[in-house]
């Protein structure tokens, strides 16, 4: 349920530019022990060189018998910075648990909790100390687990520590990157709060938390979904309607979101209004089924040929029309993932470096390097390959999953009318959309729907419409 | 998702729902129906047949589907008629619900195959139990049924298997199986159905003999039925009491419908109507004595003993039962029944007595006689009650005594019982009784163990009445012949005489048995000589009142005849000639006459005029009775006829004779009868008798047409070709010569004939034709002899006559030599008249040839007279003026010539005579040869009263 998140540590960058000399000689003089090693990294990376030492530091990490010294952490970290956790993620957990970086063990973490192993990853998350700069996300990713454990309430402490935090560092902080980063951890920490206030079924608590989030945020759009959801288990479901058509907001085209068409279907039949939930079900067969299955030949047909993804992706970025219209829905909406965009945002930085390597005097340590960095950028480019394949697949699994769910709104609406002519007459329909209907907390503002969508009054709507059950 | 249960609910609410147009309602639910199933099997499909869920919901689908769609065909089914129904494949009406059965079954086992564990799979067992229970597949539905009730989470769809599987049980009177599936839902139930469920328990528990345990249970379900349970206290009420009896505890069943305020004699009827029906008769028995004896409302004690007859009747206590059926009949003769009471008696009373006639019918009792007759007795007391108790039905019953009777090998009484039944049941018009008893009368007289002594006295009454029912049969018409036998024999002629007439309006075409009935009667009447009645059936046969054959008409008008003649025939037999001439003038004179008769008459007054001389009336009754006679007749009167006719014949009625000749010849013209020719040459011969040429050619001219054969024409015409050469008509005289001479063998007979024509030639100069007839006649001759035909005397005679002539001119020769001398000359002389001599002995041989005793007779003559005058010239003769001596040696030696030439004139002399005498040859020449006088005169002898005749007898 919980969305990646993007985790970038604050670090003082302590650059000192003449380095890069420094590890050339190192390198040039053939000597290449331990320490050597160890100085050529540190130099490389406070020569601003983290993409092409990728391939060095991993190996370096997985040749020591010991662990990273603070200095070579604080290195990492730094790399960590500009690279994302993704180059690492492929290590191995024994060489992982080498580094006492607490990114690393942030990476550590996450991959026990994906291999369902979460009160491990909290005892690795536990042993990072508060002051870490990556807290912000490693506290978020202690809420998550505590969340997976089943205990909301830690998690919501967790929470209000994530956003706390975030706050903080904000202050601390002149990038905007980061900056931006930390504000966007601490909305999902909002989020995270009202979810768990969801999974305590304090639905109005939910509600309001889900209210803390600003409009603005780049969550936000995403968190409208759960807050239609959150109405829903409220009975309030003129609000669910309403939330959910702000999807068809010109400002939401990038969100390509079956499930929102699911729970629409569920409201109308909630309130007893079969033909409109028949109506959003046969529509979504109508218009997504085939659609869908052109999807699913089309995955099957390019396997995983990540280069394909990868240049499908570019090209869809440098305006060529995708094959099929459905891929270039979900491309839009992967295009707006914070995932992706970090993951582009290093291959961009890694085509930088390269470009930076290419134009330096042409050494032994230069040609290995840009050797390197070759290397990387393939990878980043198959990274985001299989990040925009796995993306189609999920949003075709969702489609599944909601072709499943419109079958049984469509099934309930037929037994629902079939229980009517079992029982009695029907009910006659009445006058639709009515202001009575509405139920309204203090945070929300009654907005009479006109058809047209204001970005301010996104996630306001409400329906009015009086249930015929 | 709607389950299962819901949608037993649902299919409950469905009769409360709104009163819409239940087809509609159907239509639309079937058509949302279909739209799930199509959405769950795509789903199903979506899901790989993966989640049970979504397979259980089809099989759902698909009964609630298969649940509507047997509503319908059950409400189709039921709107047919129910005798129409029988006759229906019931299976037909249900296909399309049962394939929807399958169907959801089909959906259900995958998944209890496939997902053992599903979390609903109680439920899926209880649907699958439930559709093979509707499916009819019992063992089946029994498993899933167990299996549910194991796995169902809902206690009350546990119950509710436990209770299908405890019906099953009970259904197989497996009670012992059944009770703890009713105990266990029972103790987890309260729901309506309770009470029901109760009483199927408590009978399960009387069944197992656990009568405390049923009884308690039994008074609990009464206690409860009404309010929220389903009220069984009609069934508690109504069984309840067999608990008591069979529990022993009777005192306490008449408590406990006492205290209901229940008339236990009711109750108790019913059980001993159901203990009979167990076979449990003591028990019944006793109960029903118990109620005989202290019931004392009427209308109570007649159910009391109904039952009695109905325990009676099942256990075939056929004493008892004859005796309550004829208290309960003389009770209801008292003061009538109800309807249903009645109905109830007459048909044990009917039955009973059905069912004994029926063992009677069968060889069962034939061998015990003493048993036979006791329950042919029994049989008949039925059937006198059955009588008593419907009067309209008395003639049917009397009949069935009959029956009985019958069966019983006692045919005179029954006989009684049908004329009895046949009689009453006439009176009442009821034509089946009637036709049915004279059945059995018919088999009564006609079973040869029953006296024919006695069995003939009833022949009458029998057949009689069994004509009035059936008039027209086959059968019928032989019951008519045996009723007229039967009262002709019984001299009951009045009454043969109306069978008759019956008989013969309702078999108008069978002449034969009218006939024969016909000929008795008639017989009868001649006998009697009442001829009047006689002469009446005779008048009404002609009118067509009664239908005979030809050949009996026949021998009816020769019996009319035969009566009309009897009189006259006596006379006659008497030789009372005048007397029976008279009555045969009468008969001819009389209108009813019949024509047989007539001509009867008319032959014999013939014959009697004929035997008195009287030629003219003999003529004239000849001619009567020849008109009159039919060709058969004729031909076989032909012969007397004819005889009558040469009788008048003889007494010179030569036209008369003639005419009846000719009037046979007509009649039998076309017949075949040897008279035919007689009568024909008769016809002609008379005629040319009579000299009536004419007649005697008409005569001839029919020939051909009456077919008289070839050779009696030639005769008859040779005849007539003498007549025409008398009279001169040469020219049919030709005409029928050419007739003759087309057959060769009448060419010898035409030779003298001819010889008339050829004179006449002769007389008239035409020698050319003369000859040619003249060559003709030789032709013909020599012809005929070479063919060894017969040749006519005449004939001969002519022909030999030709040859005299010659001879005679020869003798003239020889006659007209005159003897002289000299001596040479006369030796020469000598010599030719001795050759001449030679000649004419050889020409004289060759006449006697021919065979023509004239010839002979005129060539003897001849040479005679030759040798004699010749002999008589030459012993006359003396050589002139010669010596004595030369004369004397002369005239001896001439001697010798002379005396052997008169030798022999004398023996041919001799020889003549003889062949005169000895061939009766008649010549001319006979008296010269035989008397051998020159001169004979003519003498006329005659005879007193004798008359002159030509050669036809002709005056």
């Amino acid at each position: 349920m919980f969305s990646k998140i993007l985790l970038v540590s604050l670090f003082f960058i302590k650059t000192s530019w003449a380095s890069y000399e420094a590890a050339d000689r190192v390198y040039g003089s053939g000597s290449f022990s331990y320490s050597d090693n160890r100085r050529l990294l540190i130099e490389l990376i406070n020569s601003g060189y983290y993409f092409s030492i990728i391939p060095w530091m991993k190996e370096h990490i997985v040749k020591t018998n010991r662990g990273l010294d603070k200095e070579l952490e604080e290195a990492l970290d730094l790399m960590i910075y500009h690279t994302g956790v993704k180059p690492f993620e492929s290590l191995p957990d024994e060489i992982l648990k080498k580094s006492r970086s607490g990114n690393v063990r942030y990476i550590l973490a996450k991959r026990l909790l994906k291999n369902n192993k979460s009160q491990e990853a909290i005892e690795e998350l536990n042993q990072i100390s508060g002051d870490h700069p990556s807290f912000p996300f490693i506290s978020n990713l202690k809420a998550v687990i505590y969340s997976e454990l089943g205990d909301p309430k830690e998690a919501i402490n967790q929470f209000r520590d994530c956003i706390r935090s975030s706050d903080q560092r904000i202050k601390k902080t002149d990038s905007m990157v980061l900056k931006n980063q930390l504000q966007t951890n601490k909305d999902y920490c909002l989020a995270g709060i009202a979810r768990s206030f969801f999974a305590l079924k304090d639905f109005e608590k939910a509600e309001l938390s889900y209210l803390d989030i600003p409009k603005e945020s780049f969550v936000w759009p995403e968190i409208l979904f759960e807050e239609a959801w959150n109405s829903y288990y409220q009975k309030n479901y003129n609000r669910t309607l309403g939330k959910l058509v702000s999807y068809k907001a010109p400002v939401f085209d990038f969100i390509f979101k079956p499930e929102a068409e699911v729970l629409k279907g569920l409201s109308y039949l909630k309130m007893c209004l079969y033909d409109d939930a028949r109506k959003i079900s046969d529509d979504f067969y109508n218009e997504l089924l085939n659609p869908s299955r052109d999807l699913r030949s089309f995955l099957i047909k390019r396997g995983k040929d990540y280069k394909y993804f990868y240049e499908l992706m570019s090209d869809f970025e440098d305006q060529k029309a995708p094959p099929l219209p459905i891929i270039e829905n979900i491309l839009k909406s992967v295009s707006k993932d914070a995932a992706y965009i970090e993951m582009k945002s290093a291959l961009l930085m890694s085509i930088e470096e390269y470009k930076k390597l290419e134009k330096l005097r042409e050494s032994r340590m230069n040609i290995d390097l840009v050797k390197n960095i070759r290397t990387v950028v393939d990878e980043y480019r198959t990274m985001i390959g299989a990040y925009v394949r796995s993306s189609l697949v999920s949003k075709y699994s969702v489609l599944y999953s909601a072709f499943q769910d419109m079958s049984y709104i469509k099934l309930e609406v037929l037994a629902q009318r079939k229980e009517k002519l079992y029982q009695s007459d029907f009910i006659p329909n009445k006058k639709r959309g009515d202001v009575q209907y509405i139920e309204r907390n203090d945070k929300q503002y009654f907005w009479i729907f006109n058809g047209e969508f204001w970005a301010d009054e996104l996630g306001d709507y409400v329906f009015a419409l009086r249930s015929e059950c | 998702m709607l389950n299962f249960i819901s949608l037993i609910v649902l299919f409950i609410n469905i009769a409360f729902a709104e009163r819409l147009n239940l087809d509609q309602r159907r239509s639309k639910i079937i058509s949302i129906v279909d739209e799930e199933l199509a959405e769950v099997t795509r789903l199903a499909r979506q899901q790989n047949q993966k989640v049970p869920d979504t397979l259980f919901r089809i099989s759902e689908l698909y009964l609630e589907k298969a649940r509507i769609y047997r509503e319908t065909e059950n409400e189709k089914y039921l709107s047919i008629k129910p005798e129409a129904r029988t006759t229906l494949n019931k299976k037909d009406f249900f296909k399309y619900s049962e394939k929807l059965f399958l169907e959801a079954n089909e959906s259900a086992l995958l998944v209890a195959k496939k997902f053992p564990n599903y979390k609903e799979i109680g439920d899926v067992y209880y649907i699958l139990a439930f559709n093979y229970k509707e499916l009819g597949n019992d063992e089946l539905a029994k498993k899933y049924f167990k299996l549910a009730s194991g796995k169902v989470k809902d206690p009350q769809i546990a119950n509710k298997s436990k209770v299908a599987l405890a019906d099953y049980y009970l259904n197989e009177k497996n009670y012992q199986e059944a009770i703890p599936y009713y105990e266990s839902s029972l103790k987890n139930m309260d729901d309506k159905w309770w009470t029901k469920d109760a009483f199927n328990l408590a009978w399960c528990y009387y069944r197992v003999k656990s009568f405390n345990s049923a009884i308690n249970l039994m008074k609990d379900v009464h206690k409860k039925s009404g309010g929220k349970f389903v009220d069984m206290r009609g069934q508690v009420e109504r069984d309840i009491g067999i608990f008591y009896v069979d529990a022993n505890r009777i005192g306490e069943g008449i408590d406990f419908f006492e205290k209901l305020g229940i008339n236990y004699t009711d109750q108790f009827i019913q059980i001993s109507t159901k203990l009979t029906s167990q076979g449990r008769f003591d028990l019944a028995d006793s109960l029903l004595k118990r109620l005989h004896s202290i019931e004392k409302n009427k209308t109570k004690k007649i159910q009391v003993l109904l039952a009695e007859l109905y325990l009676y009747d099942k256990f075939n206590k056929e004493d008892e039962h004859i005796l309550v059926s004829t208290e309960l009949v003389d009770s209801h003769l008292k003061s009538p029944f109800e309807k249903s009471d009645l109905e109830k008696l007459i048909y044990q009373v009917n039955k009973k007595a059905a069912e004994i006639q029926k063992t009677l019918a069968s060889d069962i009792y034939k061998s015990v006689p003493k048993i036979q007759k006791k329950k042919a007795k029994l049989a008949m007391a039925y059937f006198e009650l059955s009588g008593k108790l419907d009067p309209d039905q008395r003639s049917e019953k009397i009949f069935f005594q009959g029956e009985t009777a019958f069966v019983a090998g006692n045919f005179e009484d029954a006989l009684k019982y049908y004329l009895k039944a046949f009689d009453s049941a006439r009176s009442g018009q009821q034509s089946e009784v009637m036709k049915k008893s004279s059945e059995g009368m018919l088999a009564c007289i006609g079973n040869p163990d029953f006296p024919q002594s006695t069995v003939s006295r009833y022949y009458i009454p029998v057949y009689s009445r069994y004509l009035l029912v059936d008039s027209r049969s086959q059968r019928a018409s032989s019951i008519y012949i045996k009723l007229f036998n039967s009262q002709f024999d019984a001299k009951d002629i009045s009454g043969a005489e109306e069978t008759l007439i019956s008989f013969a309006k309702s078999f108008p075409s069978e002449s034969l048995n009218q006939e024969g009935m016909l000929a008795k009667i008639m017989e009868h009447f001649r006998k009697l000589k009442d001829y009047d009645n006689v002469k009446k059936y005779v008048r009404k046969i002609n009118s067509g009142e009664f239908k005979v054959s030809t050949k009996y008409a026949d021998a009816l008008k020769v019996l009319q005849t035969k009566i009309q003649i009897e009189g006259v025939q006596k006379s006659l037999e008497k030789g009372e000639k005048d007397i029976a001439l008279k009555g045969y003038h009468q008969i001819y004179a009389s209108n009813e006459t019949t024509p047989k008769a007539k001509v009867n008459a008319a032959y014999n007054l013939a014959t009697l005029y004929f035997e008195k001389g009287d030629t003219e009336n003999c003529y004239k009754w000849i001619q009567t009775a020849l008109k009159e006679m039919d060709h058969p007749e004729v031909v076989r009167f032909a012969d007397s006829i004819l005889s009558m006719a040469a009788g008048l014949f003889l007494k010179q009625k030569f036209f008369e004779s003639s005419d009846i000749s000719f009037s046979v010849l007509t009649k039998l013209c076309r017949e075949n009868s040897s008279n035919k020719d007689i009568a024909f040459k008769n016809a002609v011969f008379i005629s040319l008798a009579n000299e009536d040429l004419d007649k005697a050619l008409e005569v001839k001219n029919t020939a051909k047409l009456c077919s008289i054969p070839e050779s009696v024409v030639s005769e008859v015409s040779v005849e007539i070709l003498k007549e025409l050469s008398l009279t001169k008509r040469w020219e049919v005289f030709q005409e029928t010569i050419k007739e003759l001479e087309v057959n060769s063998r009448n060419h010898p007979k035409l030779i003298s004939p001819l010889e008339d024509l050829r004179k006449e030639l002769v007389l008239i100069g035409d020698s050319d034709e003369a000859m040619k007839i003249f060559n003709k006649q030789n032709n013909f001759y020599e012809t005929a002899r070479s063919q060894k035909l017969d040749i006519p005397v005449d004939a001969l005679d002519l022909i030999a006559e030709r040859m005299i002539q010659m001879a005679r001119d020869k003798k003239k020769k020889i006659d007209s030599i005159q003897l002289m001398f000299p001596e040479e000359n006369f030796n020469n002389q000598m010599r030719n008249v001795l050759q001449m001599m030679d000649q004419l002995a050889s020409d004289i041989n060759q006449i006697q040839k021919i065979g023509s005793g004239k010839g002979v007779v005129q060539g003897y003559k001849l040479i005679i007279d030759t040798y004699e005058g010749f002999s008589e010239k030459l012993k006359n003769f003396s050589p002139p003026d010669k010596q004595s001596d030369y004369v004397e040696s002369f005239k001896k030696a001439m001697a010798d010539i002379y005396v052997p030439l008169l030798d022999n004139a004398k023996k041919q002399r001799s020889e003549i005579r003889k062949l005169i005498l000895e061939n009766k040859i008649l010549s001319p020449l006979n008296s010269e040869i035989l008397i051998h006088q020159t001169v004979i005169p003519q003498q006329y002898i005659m005879t007193k009263g004798s008359v002159l005749m030509d050669r036809g007898g002709k005056r």
